[in-house]
């Protein structure tokens, strides 16, 4: 069978055990649309005039739909590859998997793809959901550069995740700790605090992390004031940096047999 | 001590002669050929020095006490783990750097795994058939190893031998010519037991080659054309179901209860014709020889003659059990005698 097909039948595979793990759902799905529904109904028709950068007033459902659609797409991505990849190591599937021809650049695109492209849905859910209850315009003639912002932000997430896998040691740890290192990032990155400037140290370190750059120009692209086609390159850029380093240690480190074989 | 010495790790890529290249390996009609295997979890050593061949269409079974190495060697031989010395050839390749094509070739269960609990039985198996270059019809696949009826449930909702048998088919649905099975049956129970072996014996059927572990003896026994004992690292005795361990030409017990009639002085007579050992103990005459037959003529001989029986007659050659416990108790003793020295 010709690698594309293989492919095709994997992205089925994997998108199934997402939509069919009900841990999976509630992380990705439910807990980001209802970090809207709650944030938008305490904020709802709020703005903030002191957002970093800008000079002009920005409603709080538009830096909320912003802020969730990376929360979601960070949940679909790093959280749920980690998961996935650390608990199906453990349990001795990559390495069942590692026994048969398939090539690995086939299950590693398969499991990028098939976060990708339930991202890319879950944008859809999220903005669509922020336009009906909030009133949120949708980013119109950015859209290119949400489409953009939204492919490389889910794709280095989602790369950084393969060797994060490998951190995780134990079965039991991957939830906890997927969970743990990104609820810490969304703190850190502002995204449950909508148009508060950050203390200048928080914001450094937070700008080591990908989830502030993709937040930031997450938020651009959905920002009624922006000028212009609305691409944050700068950011876009460190995006890519991560999604660079995420492979090339993917490449270096990536595990298949569980802690303990050798 | 010896034993760092022999735990050295080879360079890896370290150019190991292999004197049966591809083409002798397809003349010799080997699959699996190990010499001097060798393999060091730090400082313990769990294989040491193990040698095994196994002919391609032959079932061969790795048989010993848990912590004998069996998965160890196993999972060399499947490119799973390293090794620390020794020549491996599986299919004609080193599996130290397996290909594509080498793995397309081979099946195999390993000893602990799980499937995606989301995937249904059907979806698994069609999903691993697609990895394989010449893959089994998947329904026929399910139908082997009897899970039609569980086609569309999902693999965590089996039960635990059904589990197992999703991996059976999981390992056979490429086609391979090879497979290694990794103690297939253990936390079965019984009627399971011997629904897998039966599947197990349809690979014969199928000319497949096939290389299982058990701690199970009867296990063994039914299946393999060959056993292998494995204690401590290393092959203890080999040899086929009925000759392992010299059993075909190890001493019979010759035993019956002694007839009243029966002279005392006419058993020691046969039993010294017969370079055999006597003892009666309670009326019960057993004698111990190599030589059944030249026991058995003169008694039957006497019995006619006197128009009597000798009741309760059995002739007993050692059982596999019988030959397994003296092969692995004498090594298992050795073994709590190295651990003493270790320890020192
Ligand atoms: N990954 C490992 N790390 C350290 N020791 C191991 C590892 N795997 C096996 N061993 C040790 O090697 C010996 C052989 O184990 P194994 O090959 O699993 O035996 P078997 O399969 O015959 O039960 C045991 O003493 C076991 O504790
Ligand atoms: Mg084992």
């Amino acid at each position: 069978m010709s690698a594309v097909r293989v492919l095709r039948r994997e992205v089925g595979c994997a998108s199934r055990v997402m939509l069919r793990s009900p841990q999976t759902l509630f992380l990705v799905v439910a807990l980001p649309v209802l970090y809207l529904v709650i944030f938008g109904a305490i904020f709802s028709g709020e703005e903030v005039n002191d957002v970093p950068g800008r000079s002009w007033n920005l409603s709080v459902s538009v830096i909320m739909t912003a802020s969730v659609v990376v929360i979601g797409v960070v949940s679909a991505t790093f959280q749920s590859l980690t998961m996935t990849l650390a608990q199906d190591r453990e349990r001795g599937v990559l390495k069942r998997l590692r026994s048969t021809p398939l090539p690995s650049w086939v299950f590693f695109t398969a499991q990028v793809l098939t976060a990708l492209l339930v991202s890319v849905a879950l944008a859809v859910l999220v903005t669509g959901c922020g336009a009906l209850a909030f009133d949120v315009a949708l980013p119109g003639r950015r859209t290119p550069a949400a489409l953009v912002t939204l492919i490389v932000g889910a794709l280095s997430c989602s790369l950084v995740a393969l060797p994060f896998s490998v951190l995780v040691r134990r079965s039991a740890a991957a939830l906890p700790l997927a969970f743990g290192v990104s609820l810490g990032l969304f703190f850190l990155s502002g995204n449950f605090f909508p148009g508060k400037a950050l203390p200048d140290p928080v914001a450094s370190v937070a700008d080591i992390f990908p989830v502030r750059h993709f937040f930031v120009a997450m938020l651009t692209a959905f920002d009624p004031h922006t000028t212009g086609a609305g691409f944050e390159w700068d950011n876009l850029a460190v995006l890519g940096g991560w999604a660079v380093a995420g492979a090339l240690l993917a490449l270096r480190w990536f595990r298949w047999a569980p802690t303990g074989d050798r | 001590m010896v034993i760092d010495d022999a735990c050295t790790e080879q360079p890896a890529g370290a150019p190991g002669p292999a004197p049966d290249g591809p083409a002798r390996d397809e003349a010799g009609g080997q699959a699996i050929r190990v010499r001097g295997l060798r393999k060091c979890y730090g400082r313990v050593e769990a294989v040491r020095g193990l040698d095994l061949t196994v002919r391609r269409g032959e079932i061969a079974a790795l048989l010993g006490p848990n912590g004998a190495g069996k998965t160890t060697t196993v999972e060399i031989l499947e490119g799973h783990r390293s090794r620390t010395s020794g020549d491996v050839q599986v299919l004609g390749a080193d599996p130290r750097r397996p290909t594509r094509e080498w793995r397309a070739r081979i099946g195999l269960v390993l000893q602990s795994t799980q499937m995606p609990a989301e995937l249904t039985v059907g979806e698994l198996v069609a999903r691993f058939a697609a990895f394989y270059p010449s893959p089994r019809d998947v329904d026929e696949t399910i139908e082997l190893v009897g899970l039609t009826a569980k086609r569309r449930a999902r693999a965590g909702r089996l039960s635990g031998g059904q589990q197992r048998r999703l991996d059976v088919a999981l390992a056979l649905v490429g086609d391979p010519e090879l497979v290694f099975l990794d103690e297939p049956t253990t936390g079965f129970d019984p009627q399971a037991r011997r629904q897998a072996w039966s599947m197990i014996d349809t690979l014969r059927t199928l000319s497949k080659t096939v290389l299982l572990t058990t701690h199970y003896l009867d296990e063994a026994e039914a299946l393999a054309d060959r056993i292998a004992v494995v204690v401590d690292g290393r092959i203890a005795a080999e040899g086929t179901p009925a000759t392992l361990g010299g059993r075909d030409s190890a001493p019979c017990e010759v035993r019956f209860c002694r007839p009243e009639r029966l002279d005392p002085a006419v058993l020691d007579l046969v039993a010294a014709s017969a370079e055999g050992s006597l003892t009666v103990v309670g009326g019960v005459v057993t004698l111990r020889t190599a030589d059944p037959a030249g026991v058995l003529g003169p008694l039957l001989d006497w019995a006619r003659a006197h128009g009597t029986e000798l009741p309760g007659l059995e002739v007993r050659r050692p059982s596999l059990e019988d030959v397994y416990l003296a092969i692995t108790g004498g090594l298992g003793a050795r073994r709590s005698a190295r651990r003493l020295e270790d320890s020192r």
